[in-house]
C-alpha cells in the first residue's frame, strides 16, 4: 500500500512540477531527460535478455527520419506519422530479427555495429532523401487532435507518458509468462529447449517491441527538436544510453529510468568541463562496471536483500 | 575608428557621470551570449569567438562599462560548447534565451548548428551572429540573423583577382577538387562560375568522397588534365595538406591554392614543409599587422595559447554590435539594434581595414559583414601575408 | 585495364597487410582470453602519437622511435589488462563495457592532450615507385614490408618459442592447459600486452602515412573486426587471409564505386557471415 502511494505521489510530482515551476529552460531538459529514458528502456529490453545491442541509437534515428519525412513530404499529421514511425522500426526489427539473433554474445555485437554503421551511413550519403550531414530542418511541430505542441511542457508531458508505457511494457514483458520464457532462456537454454521452447522468436518478439519504442522515441525527438542531423544517432549515443543503462541497473527496468534522470542533465551541468566530459563518462562506466556490476538499482536491491538476511 | 573611439569616450564620461551620481555597484549588465565548439573538432573556431568577444568585453568593461542612452552597461559575456552538435547548439540557446536572459548571441559557429536555430531566433528576435559558412545562414526572411565574415561567395572574386595581377598570366589551366558534400557542391559552383567569368579554364572539377584519405584515384584524374593551378576548395585544411603531399608525391609541380575555408598551418601538418612551400590561402587577417600582435599578446596571456586568425573577426564583431546597441539606443529593443547595424557600419577593423555591411545581391539581404580579404602564401613552413584581394 | 588491376591490388595488399596487424592482436586477445577488446584501437593510437612525441617534437631517431612507440603499445596493453580487465574476465558483458569505457577514456586522454587537430609525423620515406602503369608510394611499400617482417617474426614467435607454445595451449583449451602447469594469469597479461604490441605497431608504422589525430583508431578497428568475423574469430590465419582479402576487395571496390559503397559492401558482408556461418571462414564455432 505504501509502496502505491509513494508512487501516485512520484507521479502526480513528475506531471505537476512544469505547471509551478515555469523555466523554459529547466522543462527543456526534461524533455531530453523523458525521450532519453525511452530510448533507455528500449536498450534495456534487448540488456536483459542478455544481447548488447548497439544499434539502437541508429533505430530512433530512422524513427526520427520518418516520423519528420512523412510529415513534411506527405504532410501526414504527427497522429499518423508517431506511430508509423513506431511500426516501420518494429517491422524492419522484426525482419532482421530472425536473421540476427541466431547469433549471441560478440557476435550480436558485432551485427548490429553493422547494422547501425551503415544506417547512419545512409543517413549521410543519401542527400536526397535526408539531407546529409547538414540535415534536415523546419521539421513541423506535433499537433495533436488540433492542439499544436509548441511548448517544451507539452513535449515534457508526451514524452512522460511515452516513457511511461515504454516502462510498463518493460515491466509486463518480463512479469508475463513470456518474461518467464526469456528468464529460463538466459539461465540455461539448451534445458529450455529441450522443453520446446522456441528461443529465437521469443528473442525476436523483444527485438521488435525495443525497435518499436526506439522509433517512436526518434519521432518525439524529430518533432521536438524541428532538425534532425546523422550525428545524433551515432555510436557516441548509444554509448550514452548504455552508461544510462550500466549506471542505473540493467536488472529492473528502473535502472534505466533513474539512470536517465542523473545522467542527461549532467552535461548540462557540466557545461565548462565539456573536454572532460567524455572522460567523465568512460571513468564512471569503468568503475561501476568493476565495483558496481549491477547498477545503483541493483546495487540498493542487493544492499535490502543482504540488510533482510 | 572614429565610431569605436567615440563610444569609448562615451561610456568614460558616461562612467565618470554615473560614479558621481550612482552607487558604485549599481551597474546594469548587458549579456552576450557565444555559442561555438570549445571541445572536440572545430574547438579552435569556436575559442576565437569567445576569446574575440570576451577580449572586447574586458576592454570596454576597463574603460568603465558600455554607455547606453544615459545608462551605462556592464558587459558580461556567457559562452556554451557546441560541441559541433546541433542539438547541442539548439540546447545552448535555449539557455541562453531563457536562463541567462541574453538578447544578443554569437555563435552557433557551425553550420548545422546555425541552420538548426535559426527559427528560435527569428521567433525570440534574438539578434545571431554566426560564423557559419552555409548560405542558407543568411536569408531574406530572417533579418535578425547576421554573418560576422566574409565567406567564399564573397571572397572569390576578389582572391581570383589577386591571381589575375600576382601569378603568371599564362596559367590559365586550373583544376577544382571538393568533399562530396553539400559545402563541396556550392564550392564546386562557385569555384566553376568564378574562374570561367575570369578567362581561366577549368580543365578537371573532382568531388572525393569525404572520408577518403588516399587520393591517388582523383588525383591521377586530374593530373592527366595538365592543370596549372589547383584550387583545394572546400577540403577541410588537413586533408588539403595530405592532398598536397599526395599529388606532389605523384609529381604534380603546379600551383596550389585554396578559396575556401583557410587553415594553412594544418597544410603544412599535412603536406610536410617541402610539399606545402607556395600554397596560396585565404586570410582572415594579416599576422604581421601591429594590431593583430597586439590582439594575440592578449589572448596569449588570457589563455596560454596561440590565437587563431578568426579571432579578429570576432573582436570586431562584438565592437560593431556594441556600437549598433548605442546607436539604438536601446538594449532590449533588438528591432532597433539589427536597424541600426546599417549605421554601426563601415568601420574600421583593429588591423585598419574596412567593414562593410552588404549581401543584398547574394544572399537578399544586407546582413553580411564584408571584412577584409588577405592571401598567405606558405614559405619555409611558415604563412607569409602577401597582400590583401580586393 | 592491367594497370588498374595491378593498381589495385598494390593498393589492396599494402592495405591488407596493415589489417592484418591489427586483426591478429585483436583475435589474439579473444581466442586467449574471449574478451573483445573495443580499445584496440586506441593502442593504435597511442603508438602513432608516441612516435609523434618521440620522433616528431623531441627528434629521436626514427629506429629507436618507432621501438619505443610498439612498446609503449605493448605496455599499455599488459598494464590495462593486469589493472582493469582481470577483474571481469569471465563476464563476457561486463568486458565488453570494460572495454568501451577504456576506449571512451583513452581517446579524451589524447584529445586533452594534444587537442582535436591532426598532426603530422616525420616521414622516414617519401616518393612513390612506378611500376609499369601502377603507382605505388613508397612509405605504403615500406609500411606493407614491415608488417610482413612483423608477421614472420610473429609466426616464430608463436610457433617456436616457449611463451608462443604456452599461448597456443592456453588458446586451445584453458582448463587443460592449467592443469599442465600454465599459469593463464601470466598468459592474459602476455597475450593483451602483445596483441597491443601488434595494434601499435600498426599505428607507429602508419602514423606517417596520414596524419594523427585522437580518434584515429576508429577506423582501424573497424576494419580489425571486419577482418575477425571474415576469418574467423580466434583464428589466426583467419586474420591473415582475411586481412589481405578485405584489402583487395575494398580497394577494388573503392576504385571502381566509390567508398561509400565499398563501406556498405563490407557491412553487407559482415551481416552476411555472421547469418550464415558466423565462425568465418577458418575459425571454430565460439
Amino acid at each position: 500500500m505504501a509502496r502505491r502511494i509513494v508512487f501516485a505521489v512520484l507521479a502526480l510530482a513528475a506531471v505537476g512540477w512544469p505547471f509551478l515551476v515555469e523555466n523554459r529552460y529547466l522543462t527543456h531538459i526534461a524533455v531530453l531527460v523523458t525521450i532519453s529514458m525511452t530510448l533507455a528502456l528500449s536498450l534495456n529490453m534487448m540488456l536483459r535478455i542478455g544481447q548488447l545491442s548497439v544499434v539502437h541509437a541508429a533505430f530512433m534515428g530512422l524513427g526520427a527520419y520518418t516520423s519528420a519525412l512523412l510529415s513534411m513530404r506527405l504532410g501526414l499529421p504527427f497522429l499518423l506519422a508517431f506511430p508509423a514511425a513506431g511500426l516501420l522500426v518494429a517491422a524492419i526489427a522484426a525482419a532482421l530479427g530472425p536473421v540476427f539473433l541466431r547469433v549471441k554474445g560478440v557476435y550480436f555485437v558485432l551485427l548490429t555495429f553493422a547494422l547501425g554503421e551503415g544506417i547512419v551511413l545512409i543517413f549521410q550519403e543519401w542527400v536526397s532523401l535526408f539531407g546529409g550531414n547538414n540535415g534536415i530542418y523546419g521539421i513541423p511541430k506535433a499537433s495533436l487532435l488540433g492542439f499544436a505542441m509548441s511548448t517544451p511542457r507539452a513535449y515534457y508531458l508526451f514524452g512522460l507518458c511515452l516513457a511511461g508505457i515504454a516502462f510498463l511494457v518493460a515491466v509486463r514483458i518480463f512479469r508475463s509468462a513470456l518474461g518467464a520464457v526469456l528468464d529460463s532462456l538466459n539461465e540455461n537454454e539448451d534445458l529450455s529447449q529441450s522443453l520446446g521452447v522456441n528461443a529465437r522468436s521469443y528473442r525476436v518478439c523483444v527485438f521488435t517491441v525495443s525497435g518499436f519504442f526506439a522509433g517512436l522515441g526518434g519521432s518525439v525527438y524529430a518533432h521536438y527538436t524541428s532538425f534532425l542531423s546523422p550525428e545524433a544517432f551515432s555510436f557516441w549515443t548509444l554509448v550514452d544510453l548504455l552508461v544510462i543503462n550500466v549506471v542505473g541497473g540493467i536488472a529492473s527496468p528502473i535502472g534505466p529510468v533513474v539512470g536517465a534522470i542523473l545522467l542527461v542533465p549532467l552535461p548540462e551541468l557540466l557545461r565548462d568541463a565539456k573536454q572532460y566530459q567524455m572522460l567523465t563518462y568512460g571513468l564512471l562506466l569503468m568503475t561501476f562496471v568493476i565495483f558496481l556490476p549491477s547498477g545503483i538499482v541493483g546495487g540498493i536491491r542487493d544492499l535490502r536483500r543482504r540488510r533482510r538476511t | 575608428m572614429n565610431v569605436r573611439l567615440g563610444s569609448i569616450v562615451a561610456s568614460l564620461i558616461g562612467a565618470m557621470l554615473a560614479s558621481a551620481w550612482l552607487p558604485a555597484n549599481a551597474q546594469d549588465v548587458l549579456k552576450i551570449g557565444v555559442i561555438g565548439p570549445m571541445t572536440g573538432p572545430g574547438a579552435q573556431w569556436g575559442l576565437a569567438t569567445a576569446g574575440g568577444v570576451q577580449i572586447a568585453a574586458k576592454e570596454v568593461n576597463d574603460k568603465g562599462g558600455l554607455k547606453v542612452g544615459n545608462k551605462t552597461y556592464r558587459v558580461e559575456v556567457i559562452s556554451y560548447d557546441e560541441q559541433y552538435k546541433a542539438a547541442v547548439a539548439i540546447s545552448a540557446l535555449q539557455r541562453l534565451i531563457n536562463q541567462d536572459g541574453a538578447k544578443f548571441v554569437f555563435g552557433p559557429v557551425s553550420s548545422a548548428g546555425t541552420l538548426a536555430v535559426m527559427d528560435i531566433v527569428k521567433q525570440t528576435k534574438t539578434i545571431g551572429i554566426t560564423g557559419a559558412y552555409s548560405r542558407k545562414a543568411l536569408d531574406p526572411s530572417n533579418p535578425y540573423m547576421f554573418r560576422v565574415y566574409s565567406v567564399a561567395t564573397d571572397f572569390a572574386q576578389p582572391m581570383v583577382n589577386w591571381l589575375k595581377k600576382n601569378v603568371r598570366a599564362d596559367l590559365k589551366r586550373v583544376a577544382v577538387i571538393n568533399p562530396n558534400d553539400e559545402t563541396g557542391w556550392d564550392s564546386d559552383k562557385l569555384l566553376n562560375d568564378t574562374y570561367t567569368k575570369n578567362g581561366y579554364t577549368i580543365v578537371a572539377k573532382e568531388l572525393y568522397e569525404r572520408s577518403v584519405r588516399d587520393y591517388q584515384p582523383v588525383l591521377t584524374k586530374i593530373l592527366a588534365e595538365r592543370p596549372d593551378i589547383v584550387d583545394l576548395g572546400t577540403a577541410p585544411p588537413a586533408s588539403a595538406g595530405l592532398i598536397v603531399r599526395q599529388a606532389r608525391e605523384l609529381g604534380y609541380k603546379g600551383r596550389f591554392i585554396k578559396i575556401g575555408g583557410s587553415g594553412p598551418r594544418q597544410i603544412i601538418e599535412g603536406a610536410g614543409k617541402a610539399a606545402a612551400e607556395g600554397v596560396i590561402n585565404y586570410l582572415p587577417a594579416d599576422e604581421q599587422n601591429p594590431g593583430y600582435r597586439r590582439l594575440a599578446a592578449e589572448y596569449k596571456k588570457m589563455t596560454g595559447n596561440e590565437m587563431n586568425p578568426l579571432l579578429v573577426s570576432w573582436y570586431d564583431g562584438a565592437y560593431i554590435l556594441m556600437a549598433a546597441i548605442q546607436s539604438a539606443g536601446t538594449v532590449s529593443d533588438t528591432d532597433k539594434v539589427r536597424q541600426s547595424f546599417a549605421k554601426a557600419l563601415p568601420y574600421k577593423s583593429v588591423l585598419g581595414g574596412t567593414i562593410r555591411l552588404g549581401g543584398k545581391e547574394t544572399y537578399g539581404i544586407d546582413n553580411q559583414f564584408l571584412t577584409p580579404n588577405y592571401i598567405g602564401i606558405i614559405k619555409d613552413g611558415d604563412v607569409v601575408t602577401a597582400g590583401q584581394a580586393e | 585495364m592491367l594497370g588498374l588491376s595491378l593498381q589495385i591490388v598494390l593498393n589492396g595488399v599494402t592495405t591488407g597487410l596493415v589489417y592484418v596487424l591489427m586483426a591478429l592482436g585483436f583475435t589474439l586477445i579473444f581466442g586467449i582470453m574471449r574478451v573483445v577488446n573495443f580499445a584496440h584501437g586506441e593502442l593504435y593510437m597511442a603508438a602513432a602519437f608516441a612516435i609523434y612525441v618521440l620522433n616528431g617534437k623531441l627528434g629521436w631517431n626514427y629506429v629507436p622511435a618507432i621501438v619505443f612507440s610498439v612498446a609503449f603499445a605493448g605496455l599499455l596493453g599488459s598494464v590495462l589488462e593486469r589493472v582493469l580487465f582481470r577483474r571481469v574476465i569471465g563476464n563476457e558483458f561486463n568486458c565488453m563495457i570494460l572495454a568501451l569505457a577504456v576506449s571512451i577514456a583513452l581517446q579524451s586522454v589524447a584529445l586533452i592532450a594534444f587537442g582535436p587537430d591532426e598532426v603530422g609525423a616525420p616521414r622516414p620515406v617519401t616518393g612513390v615507385l612506378r611500376l609499369g602503369p601502377a603507382v605505388i608510394p613508397a612509405d605504403r611499400l615500406f609500411v606493407g614490408g614491415m608488417a610482413m617482417l612483423l608477421l614472420a617474426a610473429f609466426y616464430v614467435f608463436l610457433n617456436k618459442t616457449h611463451l608462443g607454445l604456452m599461448m597456443r595451449a592456453v588458446a586451445q583449451d584453458a582448463e587443460i592447459a592449467a592443469l599442465h602447469g600454465i599459469q593463464p594469469k601470466l598468459i592474459h597479461t602476455a597475450a593483451f600486452g602483445i596483441g597491443s604490441l601488434l595494434a601499435g605497431a600498426a599505428g607507429a608504422l602508419m602514423a606517417p602515412v596520414y596524419t594523427v589525430f585522437p580518434y584515429m583508431g576508429e577506423l582501424p578497428m573497424m576494419k580489425a573486426f571486419i577482418v575477425v568475423v571474415l576469418g574467423g574469430l580466434g583464428s589466426l590465419p583467419g586474420a591473415v587471409i582475411g586481412g589481405l582479402l578485405l584489402g583487395i576487395v575494398e580497394s577494388a571496390f573503392a576504385t571502381m564505386l566509390g567508398t561509400t559503397v565499398a563501406a556498405l559492401v563490407a557491412f553487407g558482408v559482415v551481416v552476411a557471415i555472421i547469418a550464415i556461418r558466423p565462425e568465418g571462414l577458418m575459425g571454430r564455432r565460439a
